[in-house]
């Protein structure tokens, strides 16, 4: 076997639109996603995830039939042997300011994302000994042999960041931002995957009847706009991070949140993953309203929620109004929520899990005793996921099973985390947009998105009456 | 180089091709007219040495549709084209003919001695046709005539066929070689070191443009054999493109060979000066050259700036001064256009490197319209036309425009005169695969087009080839 082996970028193949006919170059897409808190990267939601893909670039991109691209190098090297990744910067790149994207903001942003808590950097943290730089090259020494390592840099969080506030690095930068009402971005003219077809994006949080793209739940058949099923769905849990909450408590919150999920038509969540995965049902008894009432009437609970779930605010107030019960809610940001976590205690955190169907089983309750159990995380835990990972590699699905069943009983009576709903997604756009591909992670990628001049999209005037209407 | 000459025998040869033999006795009416107006116009002229002439105004108030009467035009100018030079040089100024009335190209007019006005009407059943010829030097009209014909309705259905009858031949492909994927352009230039020596293979020297390098070939036992090649660096700012798009642009002038290369991913466009072997960056500028142009006795390097990262030009024309191998900034001129995908500038015929005046420009804009602007600078009308995104004009006498076609394996050539400015379109042929590029140039004796074609039958871009190919006219000297 060769000790080197050396792995050509697969760039994206858009060269083929050359013809006596030129691609077209203009025109403004709307989009439909939740409002951002902020133009940091964290992504929290699968519209966040969406959102912040046309802001911030990958160093890799894992498309949906297994091929790794990359925008940002030019080629990468692993050597077995020497457990090293050598990733060669592209010349003469920059973020959206004109500023280089050089080696220094790749080992930066490689820095930042080990940071993070979610499963991707955990693994990597583990692997990774140390970086170095050598002219254009980013030389990164692995503790043990990985060769799956290119693979784990694919991961979405993974972007390239300046270190700096309002300088970005993926396709578009903001340009204009009316609360509650849009986002208009624009295209960055130094994008290195090359200036999109669209002159820009609009992207709009109210509801406006017919946006160009939209992510709702799967099987709409509508007429006018193509479905893209990527699998993906989106939990979203009850924690209570510092575990000194009683039964009662936690399980009258969690009722009362079920009524409320349920008065939203929004579908419950009786796994911690999905029910046509999990090996694990959890029968959770609710509450009654009257016994919920009489439990929280007098409690003064601040419940926090991230903000991905600001959507909700305004039916959850009005819902608990109803009801009667003075429950205090707090929206935070994903990167204060840490912070915050540090100085005060959180014992009520409404959060949100993405996931992708085609992720096996175990990795997804890894990321999320990982991303969820904060300072829950314990030895046994840890016991648990090494002895999780060694069977993995026994090939015995029964086993495996058997583990992650074991895993799941320890999270619902150790009473860290209870999951609440579900919501699936698909993502439509209209038919007059071309060239739209999702990635293994269920991400549009804009860059080879246009709109086609021959069936151009329906007559503004209607978007115009819609958009007047919906401020109103 | 032979010109093409539309006689009234030759066009009836045409008229039994197309298969319509039943109707050849009946032309006689519209071609016997012809011949009238001809013999009369010509007769005018029999007594006078070194007039240059051209028709300027044409107008049909008869009954024949527009393209009959195109057809009549073009068969009296073929006739006309045909006299002795020394005694009558008749030029076609014709653009565009369209609602009766015909459009000419006049920013040359002062290089006319006499005008002609012509104007076709219905007489009962005949047709007639008035002639009128003023002389710019007397300032009066010196010759009017009225000529009338029986012509019957199967001789205005005859004249009503289209008249491209030969489109099919006149241009072909010569040559053809593999090429590299992302060639941005081509250029041929006569070896400084063999100026003169035309005729022989080594005559010319070949330079390919790709973002990163121009290679320069030369011709050796009937190939290409590389000469050298010349790294670009381009530098900051630098715009990443999906489509990379450039021009190379060459010119002699005071003994050196200029060069240019611009792009659609860095702003600024470079301009070397070869001498003795010696490359030497003389200046960068803000727009993309495309060609040396004289206008009212003064050199400009011409062209228009790519929009950033795109694949078009943006709205506006740029002229720079060039006096004695230096750009003048500061006296720039420039001129609104629509953005456009392509643009050539054409000059008199048999001169380049910018000695010669500048007679028309040609351009596809983004709606892919072919439009026209006269040596002046101002738009003409022309017959609205769709075509593709690859245009070029060489020496002042041919301009090359692709097809509006989005099939992969399909795309056509156009062939337009456009000899002192005026715009004829003569020759179509169908080539296999998609023109990305189209480019003036040279290929051992012959002169035509360059056209870098991309074939793509699966439509799978790894499976992609690219071909150079040369087309030349079979009848050219």
């Amino acid at each position: 076997m060769s000790k080197r082996a050396k792995i050509i970028v697969i760039f994206v193949a858009l060269a083929g639109l050359i013809f006596a006919i030129k691609p077209y170059y203009g025109g403004e897409v709307t989009i439909h996603l939740n409002e951002p808190a902020n133009f940091n990267y964290t992504p929290s939601d699968y519209s966040n995830l969406v959102f912040y893909s046309l802001l911030y670039e990958n160093f890799f991109y894992l498309k949906a039939n297994g091929d790794i691209v990359s925008n940002i190098f030019d080629n990468y090297t692993y050597d077995k042997d020497q457990r090293v990744l050598v990733l060669e910067l592209k010349e003469d790149l920059s973020f959206s300011n004109g500023s280089p994207i050089d080696t220094g903001s790749v080992v930066l942003s490689l820095k930042l994302f080990l940071n993070l808590k979610v499963e991707t950097s955990f693994k990597l943290r583990r692997i990774i000994k140390r970086t170095q730089t050598e002219k254009n090259k980013v030389i990164i020494h692995l503790m043990y042999d990985s060769t799956d390592i290119v693979s784990l840099l694919t991961a979405p969080e993974l972007v390239i960041l300046s270190g700096s506030d309002g300088i970005f690095s993926g396709m578009f930068q903001p340009v204009e931002w009316e609360r509650n009402r849009y986002i208009r971005l624009a295209p960055n003219k130094y994008y290195p995957g090359g200036r999109t077809y669209l002159d820009g994006v609009k992207v709009i949080f109210y509801d406006f009847y017919y946006p160009d793209m939209f992510l709702s739940k799967p099987g709409l058949n509508d007429s006018e706009f193509l479905e893209f099923n990527a699998g993906i769905y989106q939990n979203i849990y009850l924690g209570f991070p510092q575990g000194k909450v009683s039964t009662n408590k936690r399980l009258a919150v969690y009722s009362l949140l079920r009524d409320f999920a349920e008065s939203v038509d929004m579908t419950p969540l009786n796994v911690l993953t999905s029910d046509e995965e999990s090996p694990v049902t959890l029968n959770i008894k609710s509450l009654s309203y009257q016994r919920v009432r009489a439990i929280l009437r007098r409690s003064r609970i601040q419940l926090y929620i991230v903000a991905s779930l600001k959507e909700i605010e305004e039916k959850l107030e009005v819902f608990l109004e109803k009801r009667g019960i003075p429950l205090e809610t707090i929206y935070m940001n994903d990167n204060v929520l840490r912070d915050f976590m540090n100085n005060a205690p959180i014992q009520y955190l409404l959060m949100v899990k993405v996931f992708n169907k085609r992720i096996p089983l175990e990795e997804k309750i890894k990321r999320i005793v990982k991303e969820m159990s904060f300072n829950r995380l314990d030895e046994d835990y840890l016991k648990m996921l090494n002895e999780l990972e060694e069977v993995k590699f026994l090939n015995n699905d029964e086993l495996l099973y058997d583990h992650v069943s074991r895993l799941i009983e320890k999270i619902v009576n150790d009473g860290f985390l209870l999951p609440l709903f579900q919501k699936k997604y698909s993502f439509y756009t209209g038919k007059w947009i071309k060239g739209i591909e999702l990635d293994y992670y269920g991400r549009p990628l804009f860059q080879g998105m246009r709109l086609d001049p021959m069936s151009r999209p329906r007559p503004k005037a209607g978007e115009n009456a819609a958009e007047t209407a919906a401020a109103k | 180089m032979k010109k093409i000459v539309f006689s009234g025998s030759i066009f009836l040869l045409i008229i039994s091709f197309l298969g319509h033999v039943d109707h050849l006795c009946y032309a006689r009416g519209v071609d016997e007219l012809t011949r009238k107006v001809s013999d009369g116009i010509l007769g005018y002229f029999a007594d006078k040495t070194n007039t240059r002439t051209a028709i300027v105004k044409f107008e049909n108030f008869s009954d024949l549709s527009d393209q009959a009467a195109q057809k009549f035009y073009q068969v009296l100018v073929s006739s006309l084209e045909s006299s002795p030079p020394s005694q009558l040089v008749h030029i076609d100024l014709m653009v565009n003919f369209q609602k009766k009335r015909g459009e000419f190209n006049l920013n040359r007019i002062d290089r006319l001695n006499y005008l002609i006005y012509i104007k076709l009407i219905k007489h009962r059943d005949k047709l007639g046709a008035g002639v009128a010829i003023f002389s710019r030097t007397l300032d009066k009209l010196v010759y009017i005539q009225y000529f009338e014909e029986n012509v019957s309705a199967g001789d205005r259905e005859v004249y009503d066929v289209r008249d491209y009858g030969f489109k099919g031949t006149g241009f072909s492909s010569l040559m053809e070689i593999d090429a590299d994927k992302n060639l941005l352009d081509f250029k041929t230039v006569i070896n400084p070191d063999n100026a003169g020596n035309t005729g022989k293979a080594e005559t010319y020297r070949y330079f390919f443009y790709y973002p990163d390098k121009i290679d320069i070939f030369v011709m050796e036992d009937n190939s290409f054999k590389k000469f050298f090649t010349y790294q670009l660096d381009w530098g900051r700012p630098y715009f990443p493109v999906l489509n990379k798009e450039g021009r190379l642009c060459l010119f002699y002038h005071d003994n050196g060979l200029y060069i240019s290369v611009g792009s659609n991913f860095s702003p600024l466009a470079r301009i070397f000066r070869l001498k003795d072997n010696l490359w030497k960056e003389i200046a960068a500028v803000d727009f993309t050259p495309i060609k040396l142009v004289r206008i009212n006795q003064n050199d400009y390097l011409a062209g228009a700036r790519y929009d950033e990262g795109k694949n078009f030009f943006r709205e506006t024309l740029v002229l720079m001064p060039f006096v004695s191998g230096e750009l003048d900034n500061t006296n720039r001129l420039e001129k609104r256009v629509p953005s456009f995908y392509s643009i050539d500038f054409s000059t008199a015929r048999g001169e380049e490197n910018g000695e010669a005046p500048l007679e028309s420009i040609h351009l596809i804009d983004r709606d892919y319209n072919y439009r026209f602007l006269a040596g002046d600078l101002e738009e003409r009308a022309v017959e609205p036309v769709k075509r593709g995104s690859s245009l070029a004009a060489f020496d002042g006498s041919w301009l090359a425009v692709s097809d509006y076609s989005t099939d992969v394996d399909k795309d056509k050539l156009y062939f337009y005169k456009i000899e002192e400015g005026s715009k004829r379109l003569v020759y179509e042929n169908p080539i296999r695969g998609q023109a990305v590029f189209i480019s003036p140039g040279a290929w051992k004796d012959r002169r035509g087009f360059w056209v870098y074609v991309k074939r793509n039958e699966g439509n799978r871009e790894e499976y992609a080839e690219y071909r150079l190919q040369f087309w030349s006219k079979k009848n050219d000297e």
